[in-house]
């Protein structure tokens, strides 16, 4: 047999391997603690767990955990835990039971199993009865609803029987704390033996307790009608779920999954027994825990498998916790006051903040922060509002002050104004006139009407050259900048100005060069740059003997630049405080606001240009503007 | 007399109203002789016939006014009629003070300044004929004897014969005499027609006399 001889050439390689291992270690390693921990190694114990119940069912899946867990931490040795599972509530037939003893025995037959947990509801349920066939003498724990009652008959030395521990007597009082108006309670169960078993348990509980409570037995109800009956439970009802792996009709369950159900349809609340159940449909109650149980009975393992005595003395009390379903005591308005001491309130619903926190919480600080962003924008924006208000304001009270200025320039040069106006009206009301009187004294001479005639023409030019002169000056609205021939807007100041230089006795002198190309200029405000710069010449000359009052102007082009420069013959102006001119309110004359060359900076920064101004050497002043060539600037 | 030429003189800078004026002269039948600068006018040969100046206050170089001193300081005697673009009215008080004959705000219509010029030229004419009596008073004076002369200058000065005599120490009837022979050579026809001519003349008594 192959497992024989396995067997016999076992522990030849185990020793071989272990020697091995051994010198491989004292040679190779240098750390103790690896060299402690590998040398020891064992070979591990190995644990054979039985549930009755079928793979995983939530109440086993559990206990299997807690008790991997516990092993993996508390063990002092390693421990291999194997676990089966007979499924007896489907499989409840003496048949299905001798082939699964076959077949765990041949599956275990080559592993040394150390130590069996058999785990289900009912004695008669479990495997023992063929103990020793499966077996032999490995020592079984045996854990069943019923683990007291076991019939000693049966027992053999190697077993040890133990209960799981339920406490259903004090769900049932809890049942009645939390619900005082409680008469009726419902039990439901199914005809599994485990079913039956926790049945009786409960049954029995209740004959312990006395409660004074109607209880009726569901356990007898295929789950179609169990589920009509708990939807018409008659007020003040209670029910109390134990366990459903098999209905009358003989449909098979998975307990807590059943539960749920039932618990939807039932029109009084569910209590239950184990922990499994919290947060499938039960209210709550003392609730045994299977984590608590695994633990307990890996406890056990441990000890059995030291050899150390079982306590078998050990609280039921401390695996129960009193366990509620929140959902639950809202849906049938249980105040959390009326539960025990030392309860455990699960599930609960948080708000809607505490279920999303985090979303929540985001959400805000998003909103806030595109609130503040928005807010943010819509100071600034209303901040642009007021600046760029603020700043048409400024810039339409400069046009106005330039128009200001302009009209204020030209109300100085009003009398001399009228008098280049008056001179053209009077040439052409004399001409007319004499030509008249020739007409009428006969001595009609068609040449000397003719010439009269163009004098008239020309004479009514001139005025009307001047009236726009004046009207540019005066214009209102700012133009837009446009081409323009410096020497031309030269001209138009000068017809405008001549006359008060002659009243002053002044005398201007033009160079202009005629090959100047356009600047893009606001025509009226350069107009205001040249009568500006003009009018200071004349008056920087007025003091000069007659002979001296001169000015003189010229433009030419530099290095792409339109230049002109207007230079006087007067005393110039202190060193000191010529780089002030330009300045708002600095004035040298007796009655100058002290705007005109200000408005001069201004007119030709805006313009691209530069403006200086600067002593001659040989006394006056020149001052200088330049502004970029070029229409397309 | 009146066979004197007359002449229109236009003094002003700007071509467009020299020129109207001029037109304006002509047309009215006047010779006329047009001038851009006082300085121009100056610098032609002195006129000694009847005529007047126009010309404008306002001028680059010598203006209207100055040229008004200048001729007053030479004893020119051509009236002058102002014409100015503005009408600046202590400018023209000033040139009527120094004997303007107008001062005519452009522009002017032709009837004002035609009537300026008529009236200048009337002025022109008295004070030219005034000078020429004067003249002709002086050459009559010429021909008295020196002692006719002292008996005269004793007459405007308002003596009475006895006091003529007295100063003279002559006797009253030769001051008699005397006194008749200067009102004949002078062609005077009374005491107040002779004391006219000699202030025209520009004789006064003299100072030891007075």
């Amino acid at each position: 047999m192959t497992t024989s001889n396995q067997t016999e050439k076992l522990p030849g390689t185990g020793l071989l391997g272990k020697l091995m291992l051994a010198v491989l270690l004292t040679w190779v390693l240098c750390k103790p603690g690896v060299l402690a921990s590998t040398a020891k190694k064992p070979v591990p114990k190995q644990i054979l767990v039985i549930f009755a119940f079928k793979q995983a069912l939530p109440w086993a899946y559990r206990v299997e955990e807690s008790m991997r867990a516990t092993f993996a931490s508390e063990s002092p040795f390693p421990i291999e835990l194997n676990v089966e599972h007979a499924d007896r509530p489907r499989h409840p037939d003496d048949t299905y039971l001798r082939k699964a003893i076959d077949f765990y025995r041949y599956k275990y037959a080559n592993q040394k199993i150390d130590l069996v947990f058999e785990m289900g509801g009912d004695s008669r349920d479990l495997l023992f009865a063929n103990e020793e066939k499966l077996f032999g003498n490995i020592p079984v724990v045996l854990i069943t609803n019923d683990g007291q009652h076991l019939p000693s008959e049966i027992m053999k030395p190697n077993m040890t029987p133990l209960s799981w521990g339920f406490d259903i007597k004090r769900t049932i009082k809890i049942i009645q704390d939390v619900r005082p108006q409680t008469k009726n309670l419902f039990m439901i169960s199914g005809i599994s033996q485990i079913d039956q078993s926790l049945n009786s348990l409960a049954l029995e509980a209740l004959k312990e307790y006395g409660a004074k409570l109607n209880v009726e037995n569901l356990n007898g109800l295929a789950v179609v009608n169990l589920l009509e009956k708990a939807a018409n439970l008659p007020e003040d009802s209670a029910i109390l779920y134990l366990s459903l792996f098999r209905d009358a009709s003989g449909q098979y369950f998975v307990p807590r999954e059943i539960l749920r159900t039932i618990s939807e349809k039932a029109n009084a609340p569910t209590f239950g027994i184990g922990d499994t159940y919290l947060g499938h449909g039960i209210v709550g109650g003392c609730l045994l825990s299977a984590g608590k149980q695994g633990k307990k009975f890996a406890d056990i393992a441990i000890n059995l498998l030291k050899g150390e005595p079982i306590n078998a003395a050990e609280s039921i009390e401390k695996d129960n916790l009193l366990m509620f379903d929140w959902r639950q005591l809202k849906r049938w308005g249980i105040p959390e006051q009326r539960l025990p001491k030392g309860s455990i309130v699960t599930h609960r619903e948080k708000s809607f903040f505490g279920q999303h926190k985090w979303i929540v919480i985001g959400i805000i600080l998003f909103v806030a922060l595109q609130s503040g962003l928005i807010g943010l924008l819509i100071r600034q924006n209303r901040k642009q509002r007021v600046l760029s208000a603020n700043l048409m304001a400024a810039e339409s009270r400069y046009r106005h002050l330039l128009r200001v200025e302009r009209v204020s320039r030209l109300g100085e040069l009003s009398a001399s104004l009228a008098h280049e106006l008056n001179q053209p009206l009077a040439a052409i009301r004399s001409s007319s006139q004499a030509a008249l009187r020739f007409l009428q004294s006969d001595a009609l001479n068609s040449e000397r009407l003719r010439e009269i005639l163009q004098n008239v023409v020309e004479d009514s030019k001139r005025a009307a050259e001047v009236v726009r002169g004046m009207r540019a000056i005066l214009k209102r609205d700012p133009e837009e900048k446009a081409p323009v021939a410096v020497n031309d807007v030269l001209n138009d100041v000068l017809t405008i100005f001549q006359g008060e230089a002659a009243a002053r006795g002044v005398r201007i002198e033009t160079h202009s060069s005629p090959t100047l190309p356009l600047v893009m200029a606001d025509k009226s405000q350069l107009q205001q740059v040249m009568l500006n710069l003009i009018m200071n010449a004349a008056d920087a000359v007025s003091q000069n003997t007659p002979e001296n009052r001169k000015i003189f102007i010229s433009t030419r082009e530099k290095g792409g630049k339109v230049q002109v420069v207007v230079r006087d013959t007067g005393i110039g102006i202190d060193p000191t405080r010529i780089d002030k001119v330009f300045e708002p309110l600095f004035t040298t004359k007796t009655g100058g606001m002290g705007m005109g060359l200000a408005l001069c900076w201004n007119i030709i920064r805006e313009h691209d240009g530069r403006i200086r101004i600067e002593n001659n050497s040989g006394g006056g002043v020149s001052v200088t503007f330049e502004m970029p060539a070029g229409q397309d600037d | 007399m009146t066979e004197k030429p007359t002449r229109i003189f236009v003094i002003d800078d700007d071509d467009s109203v020299r020129r109207g004026v001029t037109y304006l002269l002509q047309a009215a039948n006047y010779t006329v002789e047009a001038f851009a600068a006082a300085e121009d006018f100056l610098a032609r040969d002195p006129f000694s016939g009847i005529g007047c100046i126009i010309v404008d206050v306002r001028m680059p170089g010598m203006s209207g006014l100055d040229l008004q001193e200048r001729l007053n300081q030479a004893g020119n005697s051509l009236p002058i009629v102002f014409i100015t673009g503005h009408g600046d009215l202590p400018m023209g008080v000033s040139a009527m003070k120094k004997g303007a004959v107008d001062f005519l705000p452009k522009p002017f219509d032709d009837e004002e300044l035609l009537a300026a010029v008529e009236l200048a030229l009337e002025r022109n004419k008295k004070t030219l004929s005034e000078f020429e009596d004067v003249q002709d008073f002086r050459d009559r004076l010429k021909t008295l004897s020196p002692r006719e002369h002292d008996v005269f200058r004793l007459v405007v000065s308002g003596m009475l014969n006895k006091q003529i005599a007295a100063a003279l120490d002559i006797a009253e009837q030769t001051v008699k005499i005397h006194r008749g022979r200067v009102m004949r050579k002078l062609q005077a026809d009374s005491l107040a027609g002779l004391v006219r001519l000699a202030e025209k003349a520009g004789i006064s008594a003299p100072e030891e006399l007075q």
